[in-house]
Formats: C-alpha cells, structure tokens, sequence
C-alpha cells in the first residue's frame, strides 16, 4: 500500500504535479494527464477508512448518478475503484500563489484564502453564498446532504466558489455514523439526540461558515466576534443571519435553504417573524412535557428519591389494605374474599382518617330494609348532611358559625385570641320561611320502647306522668331525621321546677387506628326553661361544641320572650328546624332561634323538681325537608299563627 | 462541545465514540505536556508521552469505569503521565545518559510544579464551563456578555451594534454570570 506522501504508482493515466492536502484517509494531489490538463485527484485508501470505505465510496455514486452538472458544485471526471485505494479526480482549485507550474500550489479555498487575506467584505460574502446556496439547493433537490460544508471545502475555481469534497455526501435516509468537522456539527448530533442526517446540518454548517467568512474568526469563536468586525458595514446583518442560522435552540434555527437567502438578502419581513412566534409556542407548549421528562429522569437518576418514593407507594398501599379490611368487616362480614366495590371503596376512602373529618355509616333512615340490610357507605360528615339534605347552602353545613379575631387594636396590634361567635339569627314571629318544608311524620306517642324514662314513670289513659323526683332524664331513643320537628305536649300545672331540652349529636362511627375517649362529649344545644306554677321563664339557650367540656357552654341566643303565662292546661312545645336554625316555640310563640342549625342528633328532656311532677301527653317527631322540584307530599309545615303578647307575663289574645 | 460533563465524556469515550476520543485528546493534551515538561523530558518525548498516555486510555476504554469515590479524574490523570513518564525515562536510561532515576525525577518535582498543575487544571474547567456556556445560552447572549464584558464596550454601544435595548445588555451580563458559575459549581461537584 502506498503512504500518503507518495503518489500511487498503479495510477498510470494521470502524472502528478504536487500534493495539495493531506488527510487522514488519504490525499489530494494536483495531477495533469496526457494532454496536460489540470485536475485535483483525491485517493482514499480503504484499509485507513476500514469497512467506511464503501460510504464514502457510495457517496460518490449518488453524487455521480443523483445530481447533474451545476456550476457550483465541483465537477467529477472519473471515478477508479484499485484493491487498496479507490480515487477520483475532480475540477482543481485556482492557485493563491502567483506561480501556478510550480510547487508552491496552494488551493484556493475559503479556508486558505481567510488565512492570506482580512476577512470578507459583506458585499463579496452576500455574492459567494448567494452562488454556494444555489449548488447547495441543487444537492438538496437531489435528495442529498453535503454533511461536511466548511471553509476548507469551498473552493474557487476560475473565481466560482463550489462546494467541493462530496466524500461524506448521503441521502437524507441514510442512519450514518457522525462525520464532518466538529464545529460544523450541530450540538444535537454531537450528543446523539438526532442520528438521521437532514438538510438542517448544511445550513447550520453554512451559517458557522458564513460567520468564519465575515469575521475571519475560527469557528470554535463562534459567536464571538471583535467588535471592529460588527462595525464594518454590512456585518451586523449577516452576524444575525449567523446568529440565525446556528441558534442553539434547533426549532429556532432557519429550516431551508430559502430562508437562509432571504435573510441573506435582508428580505425577511415579518411573515418569517410569524413564523419563529409560532416555533416559540410550539416550544412553550412542548415546556411541560419537557419538564415531565425531566423529573421522571431527575427520579430515576437518583436511588434516594426511588426507596422514598416506593416506601410512600408502601404505606399507600397500607393504608388502602387497612381501609379495605374495615369496609369488608362492615359490608361482607359474613363473606371470605374481596369484593370489587369495597376494593374501589377502599381506594377512594384510605385518606379519611387523615382527613380531619368525623366519619359515619351513612344509610337511608327512613327506609328500614335499607338501615339494615341496604348500602351503607363511609363518609364524612360534610357528605353525610349534604346526602341526607340535598340543597343545603354550604354555610349551613358549617352550622352557621363565624371566626372572629380579636381585636387587633386592643392587644398592640397582635391577634390575641380566636373567638368562635354564634350569631343570634334575626326570626320574629313575622319571619317567613324560606322555602317550602315539608311535614311528614316520623313517630308519635308517648309509650313506646323508643323511650328511655326514669323509673316510676306511670301512664294512665295516654298520659305518662313523670315521677316527681328531684331529677330526670326522659330520652328518645331513636336518632332524629337530619331536619325535623319536634313537638312536645306536656302539662306544668302542678311541676315547679327547671325543664330542659338537649338536643345531642349522633355518636361517632368509631374509626380504626382512631383512639376513642372514654367520655366522649358531643356537640349539644339546650334551651332551657322554669316553670312556677302557671308561669314559664325562659333562659338563654346554650350551646356545647364538639369536645368541649361542661363549663365551656356558650350562650347563644337570649329567649325572643320573656316569660309566657299558662293558657290552657297542656303546653305544645315545637322545636323546629326552619331557615338554617333552630326555633322553638311555646304555644306559637316563638321563643328561641339560634345558630348553629343543629342537624340531626338525639332529643332528651331533663328535669328538675321541685314541686309535683310533670305530665306529658303527646309527642311526636316531624321529618322536615326543602321540597324538591317535582316532588309531591301532601302535608306541608304550616307555621304558628301570629299572637300578639300583652307583655312579659301577660296573657296572649288571639 | 459534544458532552456536557467529563463524566459524559468519559463514558463516551468508553463507548468508543470518535468525536468523543477527539475532544478528549484536545482537552487533555496541554495538561500532559505541561506534566512532561515538569518531569523534564524534552519536546520529542513530551509528545511521546502524549501519544502513550492516549494510547493507555484507549486500550483501558472499554473498561474504565470512572468512581468518584475512589478520586478525582485529575489525580488519576496525573499517575497515569507520572507512570508513563517513568516508562519513557527508563527506555532513555537504555540509550542515553540520564539526568537521573525516574524515582529521583519524580521525587523532585517542585511544588510550583504542582500548582500550575492545579492552575492549568483550573483554566481547563473555565474552559469547558464557557463551551457549556454556548450551549445553554442563545448566541445574542453570548455576544453581548463578550462585547460589554471582555471587550468593555459601554452598555449602549452593545446595544446598538446588536440591536437590542441597553437594559438588556445588563441583564444578559447577570444571566452569563449566573450560569458560569452554576456550570463551574456542577464541574466541581463532579470531582473530577
């Protein structure tokens, strides 16, 4: 095998004149054959390019086949294939050196003419790309890519540039492995993001050549420039065009042939404006999937972020098995197995103890097949009343209550306290109600196991008769509808004593994991009464919120009246829930309306004795609702009459 | 520049890759003439040294595996020229006279020696911070950061040769800075 500083002697028709350039797989020689005619002839010895031989090779073929004569793009005469080394000779370059016969043959490339001389003025520069566009489109047309345009490979023929050394010329299909010049490549190429060669590369290879050829700067300077190039007339424009041309942003940069001229010639107007806008937003709309990419790749990367990661999955996992059990227990119990919609159940409901909510069974209380043997679901308490009472303003789910902060002035401008305010509503006798309610009854009757009474109780002729010892609780057993009614018959004729109404909320499911306190204390809302003979006072009513104890009952609502003188006999007491609260009334008169609502809860009546005992001869518990558009109920809520009151203690008059 | 990291680099250069193997030659090149000329060979075995060092590299390529817990690159670069040296230094003893043991040479190596090491080590790192730079910034950056920074134009000249607001010349100095230091923070943090 020949070296490369040695012409090969198996090449008998062309007699060399002097080696013009060096490279790795090879060389070119400056070669005359036997009329004398002057060619460039480049040997490639295949065992230096190893199997690549046949790329470069190939390349040559499509250059040959694939694209016709065009003035700037070097011209190949012939093409020998030997055992060792294939060659081809091709258009020679003019010489730099005065001299041409002579050994000092210097090619006339970009390159060597950049190195002689101060770089290009803009005017030579727009003139030789605007011809290296022309051959560089005419191979694009062809189906081809360059893949290796650079300074050293323009060279001027006659004073034409053309894109000279077609060795790395591919079509646009062809997976190659990188080649080229390093600073010529675009950096996604270099890192292998993008492997399929495209006509991008020559125009970003154009654009550094470009940027070589105004400047005169090597292109690892790029995009540095000394600052008395960019005032030489002309060169702002074509830096930008450089700029333009190699953006590091590979969708930003300019696409064709095309837009290099137009930018070239300074006649992109804002059409090609509109068009960066778009690619921007398509850059911006990309950003997230971008940055999904990202985290997923910052996760895998580090091992930390996995084990916590698959330690938090674990405990969810945990948490879902745990939820799953109970809902099994509660819904299956008899049951091996897991069933599908505990399982959904379960996922859906894990987080509840975390939840900060209270959680209840949830069934339909007034179907009696569904409150035993029916769906019953977990929820919480927001869902609970909200299920049971479709329509509800939300505020009336927080039961009416408003946060205050003290007085910031009082305390130095510090919020000292949080003071918890339940507002007396503003219900006279006069107010009407909202909306329609509804009136259906729930239970009525004043023996029945549904009572807890305390012992001595006596009934005579549908009259029960409490025992008239110092103190007693009568309770209704069952849970009250979440709006409900109810109304309470007694006689106070010959009781002297304190009455009180509790109405206590529902017991909690107990939760797994929860503790549950040994005294659990509910919320509860009392109004309380005294009764001397034929007289009943009315006291504030109170209110206990949830968890607090005795002495921390709030009074919320003073009586609408003072006291009310005994009429008839019996007495009707109505605790209604109407308008998001309570009211209660006496014989029709109101006499309690207080915040927070109350849904729900447990009716019970504790006394106080005195003198003589009480006696009651009706109850009964109304299920009281907001009409739903479409439904149909006879019975509505009728409010109490209006009275006029004489006066605190007065009798009243129809 | 084709990598990122030297440890991408070094991975690629196990891989195989030519760009790889180039800009690794071009990167580590003038540190290991500047080791050889602290271990006084002269400019022949300098680039012998080069050659060996390379050649050393590429016959371990494929499996060197770079572990930051056992030390930093550099250091393991430097025993690598240090063995090599003592390799050429023996083959000279065969041939020639010798200024002394290859033992002596290394014992002997000043501590200003050692400092340009570290300094030339140092400007590789700015080096490849600033190449790092090209890639994360937009080109009109980069001009400005230089035209108003290296070549201390004012403000408004900048502006005016590249077309943008005077503003902008300042923020984009803040925004280079920023990331140099950022990119020489994470060159750091890789120890090598």
């Amino acid at each position: 095998m020949s070296s490369n500083c040695e012409f090969p002697a198996q090449i008998h028709s062309y007699r060399p004149i002097c080696r013009s350039g060096t490279g790795a797989f090879g060389a070119v020689w400056l070669v005359k054959d036997a009329v004398g005619k002057r060619y460039a002839l480049k040997v490639v010895y295949k065992l230096s390019l190893g199997s690549d031989w046949k790329r470069e090779f190939h390349g040559l073929e499509h250059y040959q086949n694939q694209v016709t004569a065009h003035p700037n793009l070097i011209r190949i005469f012939h093409i020998e294939d030997a055992p060792d080394f294939f060659f081809y000779t091709m258009e020679c370059a003019d010489n730099l050196c005065a001299e041409f016969d002579t050994e000092l043959y210097q090619p006339a490339t970009l390159a060597n003419r950049l190195r002689r001389e101060p770089p290009l003025s803009a005017t030579e520069v727009r003139e030789m790309f605007d011809q290296l566009l022309d051959g560089l489109e005419h191979l694009h047309e062809a189906g081809l890519v360059h893949r290796d345009v650079k300074p050293d490979n323009i060279v001027f023929v006659n004073g034409v540039p053309k894109l000279g050394d077609i060795g790395l010329v591919s079509t646009t299909s062809q997976t190659l492995s990188l080649a080229g010049t390093r600073d010529f490549i675009p950096p996604e190429y270099l890192t292998g993001q993008k492997k399929l060669p495209n006509q991008e590369i020559d125009i970003y290879a154009l654009g550094k050549t470009l940027f070589c050829a105004f400047s005169g700067q090597e292109p690892d300077r790029y995009p540095l420039l000394p600052r008395s190039i960019l005032k030489e007339p002309g060169k702002k424009q074509l830096n930008d065009l450089a700029k333009r041309a190699c953006a590091v942003e590979p969708l930003m940069r300019l696409k064709t042939i095309r837009e290099f001229r137009l930018f070239l010639h300074g006649r992109a107007g804002w059409g090609y404006e509109f068009i960066r806008l778009f690619r921007g937003l398509y850059l911006l709309l990309r950003f997230p999937v971008v940055l999904v990419c990202l985290a997923i790749r910052f996760l895998i990367s580090r091992k930390w972020i996995l084990i916590l990661l698959g330690l938090l999955i674990l405990g969810w996992l945990g948490m879902v098995l745990k939820a799953l059990v109970r809902l099994e227990k509660v819904y299956h119990p008899y049951e091996y197995g897991i069933h599908a919609d505990t399982l959904k159940l379960a996922f859906s409901t894990w987080h509840l103890p975390f939840s900060g909510h209270d959680l209840y069974d949830f069934y339909k209380k007034d179907d009696f097949s569904l409150k035993h043997y029916g769906e019953r679901r977990l929820v919480t308490r927001e869902e609970y009343l909200r299920a049971k009472n479709f329509g509800i303003p939300s505020q009336s789910l927080d039961m009416g209550l408003e946060i205050e902060i003290g007085d910031p002035e009082e305390a130095g401008g510090k919020v000292v306290s949080r003071k918890i305010v339940y507002p007396t509503p503003d219900v006279t006798q006069d107010t009407p109600l909202d909306g329609e309610y509804l009136h259906e009854l729930c239970f009525r009757g004043v023996r029945s196991p549904e009572w807890s009474v305390p012992s001595g109780t006596e009934w005579q002729g549908g009259v029960m008769t409490l025992p008239a010892v110092r103190r007693g609780v009568l309770k209704f057993q069952e849970e009250l509808p979440l709006r409900s009614e109810i109304r309470l018959s007694f006689d106070p004729s010959d009781f002297c004593g304190t009455l009180e109404f509790y109405l206590t909320a529902a017991e909690y499911v107990p939760v797994a994991g929860r503790p549950v306190p040994e005294t659990q204390i509910r919320r509860q809302l009392r109004f309380r009464m005294r009764s001397t003979g034929g007289l009943l006072v009315f006291e504030p009513a109170l209110y206990r919120e949830q968890d607090r104890t005795e002495d921390e009952l709030a009074e919320i609502g003073d009586p609408k009246t003072g006291a009310v003188e005994r009429e008839e006999r019996f007495c009707e007491l109505r605790i209604l829930f109407a308008d998001h609260c309570r009211r209660v009334y006496l014989n029709g008169t109101l006499v309690w309306a207080t915040f927070p609502a109350f849904f729900g809860g447990f009716f019970e009546m504790r006394y106080r004795s005195e003198a003589g005992s009480l006696r009651i001869n009706d109850f009964a518990v109304y299920d009281t609702g907001i009409v739903q558009p479409g439904e149909k109920r006879e019975s509505r809520l009728s409010l109490p009459a209006r009275r006029e009151l004489r006066g605190s203690g007065g009798r009243e008059e129809e | 520049m084709a990598f990122t990291t030297r440890g991408s680099l070094l991975s690629a250069v196990g891989r195989g890759d030519e760009v790889a193997w180039d800009e690794f030659y071009r990167m580590y090149k003038p540190l290991i003439l500047l080791r050889g000329g602290d271990l006084r060979l002269n400019q022949t075995e300098k680039e012998e040294l080069v050659q060996l060092v390379m050649l050393s590299f590429f016959h371990t390529a494929k499996t060197f595996r770079y572990d930051r817990s056992r030390g930093r690159f550099r250091d393991y670069l430097k025993r690598v020229i240090q063995n090599k040296a003592c390799d050429l230094m023996r083959k000279r003893q065969d041939n020639t006279v010798s200024v002394g043991l290859p033992d002596e040479v290394l014992g002997g190596i000043p501590a200003e020696a050692e400092d340009r090491w570290e300094d030339e080590w140092r400007k590789l790192v700015l080096n490849q911070a600033f190449e790092e730079l090209k890639l994360r910034c937009s080109p009109t950056t980069l001009q400005s950061y230089d035209l108003f920074v290296r070549q201390q134009l004012p403000a408004k000249e900048v502006a005016k040769l590249l077309s943008i607001r005077p503003n902008a010349v300042y923020q984009h100095k803040a925004r280079v800075e920023e990331m140099l230091r950022q990119i020489v923070r994470e060159l750091d943090e890789q120890q090598l």
